[in-house]
C-alpha cells in the first residue's frame, strides 16, 4: 500500500480487538454480578421463614433492595457489551472500507501513471495527440482521488455516526439505572437503609482517624488541638459518635476537666489577666464544641424505629455502658482536678442547654442517673461541689422542665421504679447539703415547674415520695427546724394539690384498693386526671405537711400565715362536694344528707388529726422541756387562725371546725406527752374539749341547714320569732344568720327555735361521730 | 424475642451475603481494569466519554452493592452469635456495628 494512499486516505483510530475483549470483560462481569445468590433469587441470603421480628423485616427489606440493584447492575452491563461488540463490528467494517479503497486508489494511482507514461510516448510521435491523452489522464485521476475520497468520507462518517450511536445507547442503559457516578453511591445508599448508616458511620470514622493522626491523647491536648476541633463537623452524629468512640469516656472526661479548670476563674466572675483572656475564650470555645459534639451524638436521629435510630440507640447504650465501666475504675488521667464522669456530662449538657442545642436522647440521660446517686453524697467533699456547671442533679431537672417526656423518663428511672424520684425527695435531703442544687426548695421548685406538663403518674409518684419523705423526718431524732426546713419547700405545692384534687384524699380514704395504683389513670369528677395517694398514711402525711408552718418561730409574731391560708383552702376543698351535696339534699333527702355529712366529718376528723400529729411532733422532736414544746405548738396552732379572707357562713363555719380540731388534738397529743395535771384537770380539759368539737360541729351544720331553708311552713322563724317576742335572728331572705356573726341573746332565741326543727336536733350527731371515726383512723396510722 | 431460628441459619445467609458481596467486588475490580482498557480503544470521543462515564458508575455501583452486602452479612453474624438473646434483633438492624 502507497503511502500516499496511507496519507491520503486515513484509517478509523481505534483497535477492534480491545474493543472485543472489553465487551466480553464487561458481558463476564455481567454474567458474575448475575449469578450472585441474591440476584438469582432476589433474597438468596436463604433467611428463615421462621425468623420474624423487627430485625427480619429489616434484613429481608434491605436485601430485597439490593438485589433489585444487583440485577440492574448485570442488567445494563450486558446491553453495554453488546454496544460495544456493535462498534467493534463497525470499526473492522470500516477498516475493510478503507483498507479496499487505498487499495483502489492505488489501481488509480498506477493506471494513471501508465496513461502518463502512454502519452509520453504518443508525444514522440504524434505531439498534439500526446498532450491530449496525458491531460486526458490527468482528467481521470483526479475525478477517481475525488470519488474515492467522497467514498472515504462516507465510511468514516458512518463510523462516527456509529459511535455517537453507542455512546447514546450507554447513556441509555446506564443512565437510567445509576445516572451520575457522583451521585450513584447516594442514590444506592438512599435506598438502603442499613447499609447508608452504616456507610457514613465508616466514612466519619476515618475523618476523625485521620484527624487525631498525630495529635497525642486527649489529656495532653494543646490549644492548637483543642482549635483544631473546629475541623470537624460536630453537628454530624456520625462525626460527633466517632469523636467520642475514638477518645473515650475517659478522654472526654480528662478534656471536659482540664477546660473546665481553665474556665473556672471566668465561670465565677474573677477578671483574668489579659495574656489569660486568650486562653479562657479559647477553652470556652472547646467546651462548645465538645457540647456539639455530645449533643450531636447523644441525639435521637431519623424516625422512631428506623434503622438510624436503632443504631444510635445502641450507640448511645454502648457509650453509656462505657461510661459506666469507667466510672468504677480510677482514674489515671493526669487530671488537674478530679472530675467524675457525671460532671464532664453535666458541663456539657448545661453548655450545651445554654446554646440551645437539642437535648440527649432520654435514655442517654437516664443512663447518667444510677452514677449520679451514687457519686453525688461521696462528692460533698469534692472541689466541684459548689460548681454550678458540673452539677448533675441541675442539669438533668433544667432538661426536664419543659420535657414532659424527658420528665416522666428520668424521674421514673430506672424503668418505671421512680427510684431517682425517691432519691431526691426522700434520701437527699440527708445526704446531699452542699452544691447550687442541694436545697431542698430547689428541687421543690423544680418540680412545681414540673409537674404541670409532666404525666399525672408522676405527680402521684411525687406525693407518694414527699409522703415517705415526711415518714423519714418523722423516724429521725433531730432538730425541729431540720424537719420543718426539709419538709417546708414542699408545703406550698402539696396544698396546691391537695386543693385541686380533693378526689384524692377522698379516694385514699373511701376506696383504698382503686387508689393505689399510682400509674393507673383516670379521670376525677371535677374533670382533672386523678391523682392517687397510695394509702391513708401517705393522706395522712400529705396533710400533716400542709398544716406545718414554715418558719415556726415566727409565728408568733403574725397571724393567719401562709400555711394557715393554704390549710384551710385545701380542707374547703376537701369537703366542697360534700357541703355541697348537704345544700342540695337537705331539703329533700334528709338520709343523702347524712351520708353527705358523714364523709365530710371523717375527712375533716382524719386531715386535722393528721395535721395536729405532725405539728406536735414538729414541736417536740427537739426539745426535751416540755414546756418549751408547748410553747411550740400554742405558737403553730396560732398559725391556723381562720384566714380573714373567709366570708361568714358555712366556709367560715368550716374553717372554725378544723381549727378546733387541730387545736384539740394537739393539745390532747402534748397532754398525753407531757402531763401538766392528772385526774379531774384532765377530765376537765377533755370535757371542755367535747363541748367545743360539739358547739363548732353544731354551728356548720346549723349554718347548712340555714342556709339551705330547710324547715316546714309551720316552723317559720319569722313566725316563731314573732310569737316569742324574741331577739330577731334572720337575715333579709328569713333564713337564721350564720352561728358565729350571732350575739349571745341571738343565739340563745335560734337555739330555742331550732329545737322545733327536727333536722337541726339530729344532723350535728351525724358529723361529730364521723368526725371521731376520721380521728380514729389517723389515730391507728399513728400508733401503727 | 424476636429470632427463632438457629444460629447456623442465620450464619448461612450470612456467607451467601458474604460471597455475594466478594463477587461484586471482583466484578468491580474488572470494570475498573476495564475503563483502563477504554482508554486505549481510542475511538470517537464520543462513545469514550460515554464509556468512560458508564464504566466509572458502574464501578462505584459495584462496589456500593458488595459494601451493602457486606454489611448485611455482618448484621446477620452479629445476631447469630447473640442467638436468643433480647436485642438481637436490633444488632441485626444496626447493620452489624456492634
Amino acid at each position: 500500500m502507497s503511502t500516499s494512499a496511507v496519507a491520503q486516505l486515513p484509517g478509523p483510530v481505534g483497535d477492534p480487538d480491545r474493543l472485543l475483549t472489553l465487551a466480553r470483560l464487561l458481558a463476564s462481569v455481567s454474567a458474575d454480578a448475575g449469578g450472585t445468590s441474591l440476584a438469582r433469587t432476589g433474597s438468596a441470603v436463604a433467611l428463615p421463614a421462621s425468623w420474624s421480628g423487627v430485625a427480619a423485616d429489616a434484613a429481608r427489606a434491605e436485601a430485597g433492595a439490593l438485589a433489585a440493584h444487583i440485577r440492574r447492575l448485570a442488567d445494563s452491563l450486558a446491553p453495554l457489551a453488546r454496544i460495544l461488540l456493535g462498534y467493534a463490528g463497525a470499526l473492522t467494517q470500516a477498516r475493510q472500507s478503507v483498507a479496499l479503497l487505498r487499495h483502489e486508489w492505488d489501481a488509480a494511482d498506477r493506471e494513471h501513471r501508465e496513461r502518463r507514461n502512454r502519452a509520453a510516448a504518443a508525444a514522440s510521435v504524434d505531439l498534439a495527440a500526446g498532450l491530449s491523452d496525458a491531460a486526458a489522464a490527468d482528467r481521470d485521476w483526479a475525478h477517481e482521488q475525488a470519488r474515492l475520497l467522497a467514498r472515504h468520507t462516507r465510511v468514516m462518517s458512518d463510523l462516527a455516526d456509529a459511535g455517537r450511536h453507542a455512546a447514546a445507547a450507554i447513556h441509555v442503559t446506564t443512565g437510567s439505572t445509576f445516572g451520575d457516578p457522583g451521585s450513584a453511591r447516594a442514590r444506592l445508599l438512599a435506598t438502603l437503609p442499613l447499609t447508608e448508616d452504616t456507610a457514613a458511620s465508616a466514612a466519619a470514622t476515618a475523618t476523625v482517624t485521620r484527624w487525631l493522626q498525630g495529635r497525642p491523647a486527649p489529656s495532653w491536648w494543646t490549644p492548637a488541638d483543642l482549635a483544631g476541633l473546629a475541623d470537624l463537623d460536630l453537628t454530624d452524629p456520625h462525626i460527633a459518635q466517632a469523636l467520642l468512640s475514638a477518645i473515650g469516656p475517659g478522654g472526654l472526661r480528662a478534656v471536659v476537666g482540664g477546660l473546665l479548670d481553665r474556665t473556672v476563674g471566668a465561670a465565677r466572675g474573677r477578671s483574668a489577666a489579659t495574656d489569660e483572656d486568650g486562653d479562657v475564650r479559647a477553652a470556652d470555645t472547646a467546651l462548645r464544641a465538645l457540647a456539639t459534639a455530645y449533643s450531636a451524638a447523644l441525639s435521637c436521629p431519623g424516625a422512631p424505629g428506623s434503622a438510624v435510630a436503632l443504631r444510635a440507640a445502641t450507640w448511645r447504650a454502648a457509650w453509656s455502658a462505657g461510661v459506666a465501666r469507667e466510672g468504677r475504675e480510677p482514674s489515671g488521667a493526669p487530671e488537674v482536678r478530679p472530675l467524675r464522669d457525671v460532671h464532664a456530662a453535666a458541663a456539657l449538657l448545661r453548655i450545651g442547654h445554654e446554646m440551645g442545642l437539642s437535648a440527649p436522647a432520654d435514655d442517654a440521660l437516664a443512663a447518667l442517673v444510677p452514677a449520679i446517686i451514687h457519686a453525688e453524697p461521696l462528692d460533698q467533699a469534692s472541689v466541684w461541689r459548689e460548681d454550678p456547671r458540673t452539677d448533675a442533679v441541675a442539669a438533668l431537672l433544667d432538661l426536664a422542665r419543659d420535657r414532659p417526656d424527658t420528665a416522666a423518663t428520668l424521674l421514673g428511672t430506672p424503668l418505671g421504679t421512680y427510684a431517682f424520684l425517691d432519691y431526691l425527695v426522700v434520701t437527699r435531703p440527708d445526704a446531699v447539703t452542699e452544691g447550687p442544687s442541694g436545697s431542698v426548695a430547689y428541687v421543690a421548685d423544680v418540680m412545681a415547674a414540673i409537674l404541670p406538663c409532666a404525666p399525672i403518674s408522676v405527680t402521684s409518684h411525687l406525693l407518694d415520695a414527699i409522703a415517705t419523705r415526711v415518714g423519714t423526718a418523722q423516724a429521725q431524732v433531730g432538730p425541729r427546724l431540720s424537719l420543718v426546713d426539709s419538709l417546708a419547700p414542699w408545703r406550698a405545692l402539696v396544698a396546691q394539690l391537695m386543693r385541686e384534687h380533693p378526689d384524692s384524699t377522698d379516694a385514699a380514704l373511701f376506696a383504698p384498693a382503686s387508689a393505689r395504683d399510682l400509674d393507673s389513670e383516670g379521670w376525677s369528677a371535677t374533670g382533672l386526671p386523678r391523682i392517687r395517694l397510695r394509702d391513708e398514711l401517705s393522706a395522712a402525711r400529705l396533710w400533716g405537711l400542709i398544716g406545718l408552718p414554715s418558719d415556726p418561730d415566727a409565728l408568733t409574731r403574725e397571724v393567719g400565715t401562709a400555711s394557715g391560708v393554704e390549710f384551710d383552702r385545701a380542707v374547703q376543698a376537701l369537703c366542697a362536694d360534700d357541703l355541697a351535696q348537704a345544700l342540695d339534699t337537705v331539703t329533700s333527702d334528709p338520709q343523702a344528707t347524712q351520708a353527705a355529712l358523714t364523709r365530710l366529718g371523717t375527712l375533716v376528723g382524719f386531715t386535722t388529726a393528721a395535721t395536729a400529729d405532725l405539728l406536735v411532733h414538729a414541736a417536740t422532736s427537739q426539745d426535751a422541756v416540755n414546756g418549751t414544746a408547748r410553747k411550740g405548738v400554742d405558737a403553730m396552732l396560732d398559725s391556723l387562725k381562720v384566714p380573714a379572707g373567709v366570708k361568714t357562713g358555712v366556709p367560715s363555719a368550716l374553717a372554725s371546725l378544723a381549727l378546733v380540731l387541730v387545736t384539740q388534738v394537739a393539745q390532747s397529743r402534748m397532754a398525753q406527752l407531757a402531763p401538766t395535771s392528772a385526774g379531774a384537770a384532765a377530765q376537765a380539759s377533755r370535757d371542755q374539749a367535747r363541748v367545743e368539737l360539739r358547739s363548732s360541729s353544731r354551728a356548720l351544720v346549723w349554718d347548712l341547714i340555714s342556709q339551705a331553708g330547710a324547715w316546714r311552713p309551720e316552723d317559720n322563724p319569722r313566725d316563731w320569732i314573732a310569737r316569742h317576742h324574741a331577739p330577731d335572728f334572720l337575715d333579709a331572705n328569713g333564713h337564721p344568720r350564720p352561728w358565729s356573726a350571732l350575739t349571745r341573746a341571738q343565739q340563745d332565741a335560734y337555739a330555742a327555735w331550732s329545737q322545733t326543727v327536727p333536722l337541726y336536733a339530729t344532723l350535728p350527731s351525724y358529723l361529730e361521730q364521723a368526725i371521731d371515726e376520721g380521728r380514729r383512723r389517723a389515730d391507728d396510722l399513728i400508733k401503727t | 424475642m424476636f429470632i427463632h431460628v438457629a444460629p447456623e441459619d442465620l450464619t448461612g445467609g450470612a456467607d451467601s451475603l458474604h460471597s455475594d458481596g466478594e463477587c461484586l467486588r471482583a466484578a468491580a475490580a474488572v470494570l475498573r481494569s476495564a475503563h483502563g482498557d477504554a482508554v486505549h480503544t481510542g475511538d470517537c470521543a464520543a462513545l469514550l466519554d460515554a464509556l468512560s462515564h458508564a464504566l466509572e458508575t458502574t464501578t462505584i455501583a459495584a462496589l456500593t452493592l458488595a459494601e451493602a452486602a457486606a454489611t448485611l452479612s455482618a448484621g446477620l453474624v452479629s445476631a447469630a452469635s447473640r442467638y436468643a438473646t433480647a436485642d438481637d434483633a436490633l444488632a441485626l438492624a444496626l447493620g452489624g456495628v456492634r
